[in-house]
């Protein structure tokens, strides 16, 4: 009895171990990971060139939250100076008009080198220390969109998204590096599963606080979203006089950013979700007016996409998506848990 | 820990084998991290979870991986989920309200720019409300900010709450209810008298309850 008791557990643990290895380290294609990049480092720049009209407004010497305060709110014991807050930044060390604003272009210089792929390695170190900086200077003017940016480019820091739609691939090229490297690693595997576990994270806490709001059970949440004349992008207040439609479209929003926390798991329903969540965030963006949260959103869908299916498409835009040397390597979205006879088919379509 | 796969070692681009155990633990570590802050984001917590979500913080809190009150629900149709914004009364031959804002039109509008003014005048709301000492500290800041601008002694900060229409009142008859803008709809959550003393300190004295109605400005200030 006890030989079969440790004999299950074994079993369990061997299984369990597989089965996290294949999920989070089968070398996987690096596209992914580059195209995000570039979507990430254009939104990342984007929210610093958000600062450009009143950086010194907010962060300077008589700015409309000084480090002194932030400090003091962010303390563990409201009114205490934080010395046990971990919010650093490199911008409460600059105060002057000047200094901002050299730290500012040092900042936006880094996430365009970034965006552009180049010396992407580190580029992308410091751009999540830029965009982190901002972000901890003040949390409390954060939203949904810095969250979720941050967490974006914290991942792909794991991974090395110069490889392909960058600067880098050109200046190898150039000098004939590439020779021989691979187009897949396990780096992005884990950059992938990271972005992809945390998303669905956030999808599942959006919808559960959702299904505990009177406001979303009820069917009245769109409305109290577009009555808000000072945040939303268009006027749609006639709706009122329709309420079933306004209730309908409240629930698609609940259910749908259940399901997809929980099917996008499922390789079959990504494209019937990807199509889901850009009209569902579309439609969102419009009524709140959280522009760029709602359409970094829709770009995360890019960490569920099969690589394949994204390179088929890069290379309908005249984009250069292969080294004529590497192999195709197993997408990660195909899901490496499938079983042995998928990684049979898998191995034998690579050649492995 | 999970053993090595000969699968996956085998490949191309694979992890080395001596690096997998140190990568799953950091992995462990850190997903456990994100599952506490991510779950425990908002709502009252066990003084369990309080303490270990504390224990967590120099972790989750350096690299911002705690959305803490960041409101994913998008709206619960509260005080909190209303426009906000910040005015500022400036002691000149302008008596219009001085709006602290971002600059105008539909880029900010959909923008993060015009978000942050917006956020920090809601902040200043709730914690005005709340009684907390901190809500001082803001209006100390918008209040020096303004003076040195605009080159005056005094001035009255207030946060403005700008109320949701609800459903009801566009089907009602009263011209007045209909209007989104209308006075009944903008509530005055904190307001204070600001003066600059002798030794260019910033003193506040606290105006009105919380809740009466003050009226719109129309002067904006990007």
């Amino acid at each position: 009895m006890i030989e079969k008791v440790i004999q299950y557990f074994e079993l369990l643990g061997n299984r369990l171990g597989e089965a996290w290895n294949r999920f989070w380290f089968t070398p996987s294609d690096v596209f992914p990971c580059c195209l995000l990049r570039i979507f990430v480092g254009l939104a990342g720049l984007y929210y610093l060139i958000s600062f450009n009209s009143d950086l010194t407004r907010w962060f300077g010497h008589d700015g409309l939250v000084t480090t002194e305060t932030v400090q003091s709110l962010t303390a563990p014991v409201p009114g205490e100076l934080a010395s046990s807050s971990f919010h650093f930044s490199y911008l409460n060390l600059f105060h002057s008009q000047t200094e901002l604003w050299v730290v500012h272009i040092v900042g936006l210089t880094v996430l365009t080198m970034f965006t552009a792929g180049l010396f992407t390695r580190i580029s992308s170190v410091l751009a999540f220390i830029a965009i982190l900086s901002y972000v901890q200077r003040a949390p409390m003017l954060t939203g949904q969109f810095e969250a979720v940016l941050l967490m974006m480019m914290f991942y792909l820091c794991l991974s090395s998204s110069g490889k392909y739609l960058s600067l880098d691939q050109l200046r190898k090229k150039k000098i004939n590096h590439a020779v021989g490297r691979p187009s897949h690693s396990w780096t992005a595997t884990v950059c992938l599963r990271l972005i992809q576990v945390h998303l669905a994270l956030f999808y599942l806490v959006t919808g559960l606080s959702m299904w505990g709001l009177d406001t979303w059970w009820l069917g009245d949440a769109t409305w109290w979203l577009l009555a808000r004349s000072g945040a939303r992008l268009a006027d749609l207040t006639f709706l009122y006089q329709f309420p079933l439609l306004l209730n309908f479209w409240t629930h698609s929003v609940v259910a749908f950013v259940l399901l997809f926390a929980v099917l996008v798991w499922q390789e079959l329903a990504r494209p019937m979700l990807t199509v889901a969540s850009v009209v569902v965030w579309s439609s969102l963006a419009l009524i709140t007016g959280l522009v760029p949260y709602c359409a970094l959103m829709i770009v995360g869908n890019i960490a569920y996409a099969r690589a394949e299916t994204l390179r088929s498409w890069g290379a309908r835009w005249g984009w250069q998506t292969t080294n004529s040397e590497s192999f195709e390597a197993p997408s990660i979205s195909n899901p490496n848990i499938a079983g042995p006879t998928t990684l049979r088919s898998r191995h034998q379509s690579t050649g492995v | 820990m999970p053993r090595p796969s000969n699968e996956i070692s085998s490949r191309h681009g694979a992890i080395p084998g001596s690096w997998r155990t140190v990568v799953s633990l950091l992995l462990f570590i850190h997903l456990f991290c994100v599952l506490v802050v991510v779950l425990t984001f908002q709502g009252v917590l066990s003084p369990f979870l309080a303490r270990l979500k504390s224990s967590l913080r120099p972790y989750t809190q350096t690299f911002a991986l705690d959305p803490e009150l960041i409101p994913f629900y998008l709206t619960d149709a509260s005080r909190m989920s209303v426009d906000h914004f910040i005015e500022v009364d400036v002691d000149s031959q302008d008596q219009s309200p001085l709006r602290i804002e971002g600059a105008a039109g539909w880029l900010s509008r959909a923008g993060e720019c015009g978000r942050r003014y917006e956020r920090l005048a809601a902040v200043l709301s709730f914690l005005g409300e709340q009684g907390d000492d901190s809500v001082n500290l803001i209006a100390k800041d918008i209040a020096n900010h303004v003076m040195k601008q605009e080159k005056v002694d005094k001035v009255v900060v207030r946060s403005r709450r700008h109320l949701l229409q609800p459903t009801r009142a566009l089907q009602s008859g009263n011209l007045a209810s209909r209007d989104p803008n209308d006075k009944q709809y903008f509530r005055t959550p904190y307001q204070t008298r600001a003066f600059r003393t002798d030794d260019d300190k910033i003193n506040l004295l606290k105006m009105t309850a919380p809740g009466e109605a003050a009226p719109v400005g129309k002067r904006n200030k990007s």
